[in-house]
C-alpha cells in the first residue's frame, strides 16, 4: 500500500478516498484486494479526520481570539 | 446849497452804494417765500424772496442750494446786498436753507424724490457687509453717547475689531462737510477699513438734518467701502440711511448687526461639536454592526463547511465499515484459504484429506476436508 505523505490537501485526499471507495463497492473486486482497499480507505479516513480536526481546532482558536469566549 | 452838493457819476454812485452795503450789511439773513426760482446754465440761480408787502431779487450759484426747491417754499437766505452796475439791485447768496416745518419737509421730500430717481436708494446697489469685519471705520462724534454705546456693545459681543474713528460734528452748519470729508478720507486711505459706520444718537429733526443733506447722502452712496448707517431712533429715517448698504435703527443696533454675539457663536459651535460627535458615534456603530454581521456570517460559513466535511467523512466511514471485507464474517460467513494462503472460492479445487484454513470473525481454524459433494445447481 502506497503510504500517503502528509501535506496532501484535504481535497486531494478526499478524491483518493472516493476512488478507493468506488473500488471497494465494485462487486468484481476480489476479497483480498478489497482488504487492501479497505485498509487504504481507513488510512485515508484517518488522515482526513486528522486534517478536519486540525481545521476545527484552528477555527475554534481564531474565534476565541476575536470574541474572547 | 446846490453848490455844496457832491455830484457823482453813475459808476461812482454804484461803487459808493456797494461800499455802504458792505460796511452796513456785510452778511444778513432774510426770510421769505420763494418766487420766480430758476437755474441758468446749470450754474447760476435766480429767485425772489417776498412777503405780503415786498419782493427782493437774489442771485447765487447752484453750490449754495440745499437741494431741489420749489416756488412757495419758505427760505432763510444768508447773503450780502449788492447793486450791479447793469442789472440793478440783488442779494448775493452765501447760503440758504428751507425754513418753517412745511418748507423743510417739502425740501426734504423733493431731495428724496430726486435722489431716489437717480437710483441712490436702489436695493440693487446694496452690498453685503463682511461678517464680522476685521476693521471698522467709524464716523461720529467722539463725545457722543452713540460712540460709547457702539464701541461698548461691539466689544461685548465680539471684540478684537480694529476701530478707526474720525471725530466729526454731527450737527450744526459744519457737520455735513466734516462728515463728507471723513467718509472720503476713509475711502482714500491706503488701508481701507472693511466697513464704514456712520452713527448718531437721537435728536430733533433739526439735529439730524446733516444726515439728510444731499452732500452727505451722496458721499454715503459713493463710498467704495460698504456702509452701515444708523441715525437717531428707530422712527427717524435719514436719507444717508436710505443710501447706505445696510441701515440700523440705532447705534447700538448697528453694533449688533455688525458682529455676532460670541456667546451665540460659542453655543452654536458647541452644538455643532455635539452633533459631530453624534454622527461619528453613529458611523462607528454602523461599522461595528456590519463588522459583527460579517464576522458572524464568515463564522457560520466556516462552521457549515466544516460540518459538511465532517458529515461527508462520517458517511464515507460508515460506508467503508459496511464494505469492509470482514463485515460478512459478523454474519457467520468464513473465508477459506488453502495451505498456501490462497482463497478457495470453489470446492472443486479441493481434494479429500486436504488441509484448509478457515477465517472466522474472531478466530482462525484449521480443517481437513472429509467429503466433497457437488451442489445440485452448480
Amino acid at each position: 500500500m502506497p503510504k500517503k505523505t502528509t501535506g496532501q490537501s484535504y481535497k486531494e485526499l478526499s478524491r483518493q478516498l472516493d476512488e478507493v471507495m468506488a473500488k471497494l463497492q465494485d462487486p468484481e473486486t476480489a476479497i483480498d484486494d478489497a482488504t487492501n482497499y479497505f485498509e487504504q480507505a481507513m488510512e485515508l479516513i484517518k488522515q482526513l479526520e486528522k486534517q478536519l480536526e486540525e481545521a476545527e481546532n484552528k477555527v475554534r482558536e481564531i474565534k476565541t481570539q476575536f470574541t474572547g469566549e | 446849497m446846490n453848490g455844496e452838493q457832491v455830484v457823482l457819476s453813475v459808476s461812482d454812485f454804484v461803487a459808493l452804494v456797494n461800499q455802504t452795503f458792505e460796511y452796513a450789511f456785510n452778511s444778513i439773513v432774510i426770510t421769505g417765500e420763494l418766487a420766480n426760482f430758476r437755474i441758468s446754465k446749470n450754474k447760476w440761480v435766480y429767485f425772489d424772496l417776498k412777503d405780503e408787502f415786498a419782493s427782493v431779487r437774489f442771485f447765487g450759484t447752484v453750490y449754495a442750494l440745499p437741494g431741489p426747491l420749489e416756488d412757495g417754499m419758505l427760505l432763510e437766505v444768508r447773503g450780502s446786498p449788492r447793486l450791479h452796475p447793469q442789472f440793478g439791485f440783488s442779494v448775493t447768496v452765501q447760503s440758504m436753507r428751507p425754513a418753517g416745518e412745511g418748507s423743510i419737509k417739502k425740501a426734504a421730500n423733493l431731495l428724496e424724490a430726486k435722489l431716489r430717481q437717480e437710483g441712490l436708494f436702489d436695493d440693487a446697489r446694496k452690498r453685503m457687509l463682511p461678517y464680522p469685519p476685521a476693521t471698522v471705520g467709524l464716523v461720529t462724534s467722539k463725545e457722543s453717547a452713540a460712540y460709547a454705546d457702539f464701541v461698548k456693545i461691539l466689544n461685548q459681543r465680539w471684540g478684537g475689531i480694529g476701530i478707526q474713528l474720525i471725530d466729526v460734528q454731527v450737527q450744526g452748519e459744519s457737520a455735513p462737510e466734516q462728515i463728507v470729508r471723513a467718509i472720503e478720507q476713509f475711502n482714500q486711505s491706503a488701508i481701507q477699513p472693511e466697513v464704514l459706520v456712520v452713527i448718531r444718537g437721537g435728536g430733533s429733526a433739526d439735529d439730524l438734518q446733516a444726515f439728510s443733506t444731499e452732500q452727505v447722502t451722496r458721499a454715503v452712496a459713493a463710498s467704495r467701502i460698504p456702509t452701515l448707517v444708523a441715525i437717531g431712533h428707530e422712527v427717524d429715517v435719514s436719507l444717508a440711511e436710505l443710501a447706505a448698504d445696510v441701515r440700523a435703527s440705532t447705534p447700538s443696533n448697528a453694533a449688533e448687526m455688525l458682529v455676532p454675539d460670541r456667546k451665540d457663536v460659542l453655543r452654536a459651535l458647541q452644538l455643532q461639536a455635539a452633533e459631530l460627535a453624534n454622527i461619528t458615534e453613529r458611523v462607528l456603530r454602523d461599522h461595528r454592526e456590519s463588522l459583527v454581521a460579517m464576522f458572524e456570517m464568515s463564522t457560520k460559513l466556516t462552521d457549515d463547511n466544516l460540518q459538511n466535511a465532517r458529515r461527508n467523512l462520517d458517511h464515507k466511514k460508515n460506508l467503508a465499515d459496511i464494505l469492509s471485507p470482514e463485515a460478512p464474517l459478523h454474519r457467520g460467513y468464513a473465508i477459506v484459504r488453502d495451505t498456501s494462503g490462497k482463497i478457495v472460492s470453489s470446492g472443486r479445487k479441493l481434494q479429500t484429506g486436504a488441509i484448509v484454513n478457515m477465517q472466522f470473525i474472531d478466530t482462525n481454524a484449521e480443517a481437513e476436508i472429509k467429503r466433497i459433494k457437488l451442489r445440485k445447481d452448480s
